[in-house]
């Protein structure tokens, strides 16, 4: 699915790698850990994966397809249609609606939200938000404002899900729910890869890329 | 198409959200467009004045006289001069003779003529009755000067009278008609002795002079006067473009002041919504959507305002100089006003685009 050959990046061209000469293959229906020290690139790595940073050597590889030569337009476009996020913080619209929120994933697909109205809903039940779902995230916990975020990234049923540190501010059944969400994921044959300093978390994962 | 209606409607909820920056984006816009009003849309009430002024005194009328009966300008020359280029219209009268009221004994002469085609829309009738061949009207001056009570009655000139079955007041450029009875001219009349040939712009009339000379068909030239009013054309020419430079200028001021100023929101309002950005960028949202959803969330509070601030400007200038600025120079000033809008949000949709998602991402 995902591919990174010799994939080294720096933040700028005379600044130390963060990452280096890194080889790996994330396949679809498995977990990967992104695992390493606080600073060793866990973020930066799932950021270069997500197509959001460019790297300054090897080759990234989606399907088969080398990305770093790709335009702006291209690579948000891969990321729109093939691509769900999950950061730390929710990072949800706070002027928004809990379900606007979710169907926002759908926007930049170019699909159109009417479609996904449904399948939001859907999610919104399964994460056990849905009788909020038309309140605004400031009256709703922290825990169910991150169960929100992880129902916009799957909205589309993307083919990579990309989470930075999903249950770092979580209570640990909020946690538990939105581990569970991401495995059934990856069940159902997403790549799944996530950034995190839990070993715990790290240890229900198929594969571990270690960064130092 | 679908998606960017899709990111064009984003906008429009990015501006419902963002209610402080929105509505300080119209109410400036207001008072930008308001101001804009009141200067250009003032200029241009005053200029139309000016205009109508020196049409009144004459600007775009050249008046063509011919010594004597045969050597008028026949309905062929008057024909041939209506479709000539930059001729709005052509209003032809007969010679004149002395004519006197028949009921009242030494009555003051006045003026009668008789008039070619139909009468001009200077000329109001009062009556609602139109004159048949014989018949005569009489002009508001000249019914007073000949001691009509009503606006019927009788002239006679010499031997022969006819019936005067309404009176007539004319205005503007041909007010000098309020002098004159008139009657419909007949096929036994001669050429045209008085004729006002009416320019359509007064920057034409330099032009016009020779070539309705050369079109009027007379033998010789020397029984046939043309008097253009060159010098009035230029300073209404002069006097136009002067009033309107002046409120262009301080328009553009206004513009400009007005774009400076909501540029400042947009891009205060933008730099506070950084998360915002970096959350659509990585839900895959490229540079150009961010774009089209910056201006078209700036669009909304700035057609609003542009709205709200037509409606009271035009109003005011209405109140205060009695009439209100043109459609054409309204709905100008509005697109102006809307593209001003727009071009304002540019640097703030630029920067909202250009911004590195990831750094926003982090330190959120």
């Amino acid at each position: 699915m995902i591919v990174a050959r010799d994939l080294t990046f720096r933040y700028r061209r005379n600044a130390p790698n963060i990452i280096e000469h890194l080889d790996h293959e994330f396949q679809r229906g498995t977990m990967t850990a992104l695992t390493g020290p606080s600073g060793g690139g866990k973020s930066t790595l799932l950021y270069v994966l997500g197509l959001m940073l460019t790297a300054a050597e090897g080759a990234l590889l989606i399907d088969g397809n080398d990305t770093l030569h790709l335009t702006d337009g291209e690579r948000s476009a891969l990321r729109a249609r093939y691509m769900g996020f999950v950061f730390q913080d929710a990072m949800l619209d706070p002027s928004r609606t809990v379900l606007d929120n979710v169907l926002e994933g759908a926007l930049y697909s170019g699909r159109g939200k009417s479609r996904a109205h449904d399948r939001a809903l859907e999610l919104l039940h399964a994460v056990g938000v849905v009788h909020r779902f038309d309140h605004k995230p400031g009256e709703i916990s922290g825990g169910q404002a991150q169960r929100v975020a992880l129902c916009r990234a799957l909205l589309r049923s993307p083919d990579v899900i990309l989470a930075d540190e999903p249950t770092g501010n979580l209570d640990p059944d909020s946690a538990k729910l939105v581990w569970r969400m991401l495995e059934q994921a990856a069940a159902a044959g997403a790549c799944v890869i996530v950034a995190t300093h839990d070993p715990v978390a790290a240890g229900q994962c198929h594969q571990w890329v270690t960064l130092k | 198409m679908t998606y960017l209606l899709a990111l064009i409607r984003e906008g429009l909820r990015v501006a419902i959200s963002s209610r402080v920056a929105s509505t300080t984006t119209a109410f400036v816009t207001s008072l930008v467009v308001m101001t804009v009003f009141l200067s250009v849309g003032r200029a241009a009430v005053a200029e139309q004045d000016v205009v109508n002024s020196l049409e009144d005194a004459g600007s775009r009328v050249i008046t063509v006289t011919a010594t004597a009966e045969e050597f008028g300008l026949d309905r062929d020359a008057l024909d041939r001069i209506g479709r000539l280029s930059g001729i709005e219209r052509v209003v032809a009268l007969g010679s004149v003779s002395d004519a006197e009221n028949v009921w009242i004994k030494d009555s003051n002469r006045i003026p009668l003529r008789s008039y070619f085609g139909d009468l001009p829309p200077e000329v109001s009738l009062m009556g609602n009755r139109t004159p048949r061949p014989g018949e005569v009207i009489i002009g508001r001056d000249a019914q007073v000067s000949a001691g009509f009570q009503l606006p019927v009655g009788a002239l006679g000139t010499g031997d022969t009278s006819f019936p005067v079955v309404a009176g007539f007041t004319a205005y503007g450029l041909l007010s000098d008609l309020n002098r004159y009875a008139l009657r419909v001219a007949s096929t036994s009349d001669g050429g045209a002795t008085l004729t006002y040939v009416v320019a359509k712009r007064a920057t034409d009339i330099p032009n016009l002079g020779a070539a309705i000379l050369s079109l009027a068909g007379v033998q010789d030239q020397a029984n046939l006067k043309v008097v253009s009013p060159d010098s009035l054309a230029e300073l209404q020419h002069v006097v136009s473009g002067q009033v309107g430079n002046f409120a262009r200028q301080i328009a553009l001021a206004t513009l400009a002041g007005g774009l400076l100023f909501v540029s400042a929101i947009m891009y205060a309002n933008t730099a506070n919504r950084k998360r915002d950005f970096g959350r659509r960028r990585a839900l895959g949202a490229s540079r150009s959507a961010l774009i089209v959803i910056v201006l078209a969330g700036t669009a909304v509070p700035t057609i609003v305002g542009v709205l709200l601030g037509s409606v009271v400007g035009v109003a005011t200038v209405w109140v205060q100089a009695g009439t209100a600025p043109g459609a054409s120079l309204t709905v100008a000033i509005m697109a102006i006003a809307v593209l001003t809008g727009l071009v304002a949000a540019i640097p703030s949709a630029l920067a909202s685009a250009l911004r590195d998602p990831v750094r926003i991402l982090r330190v959120a």
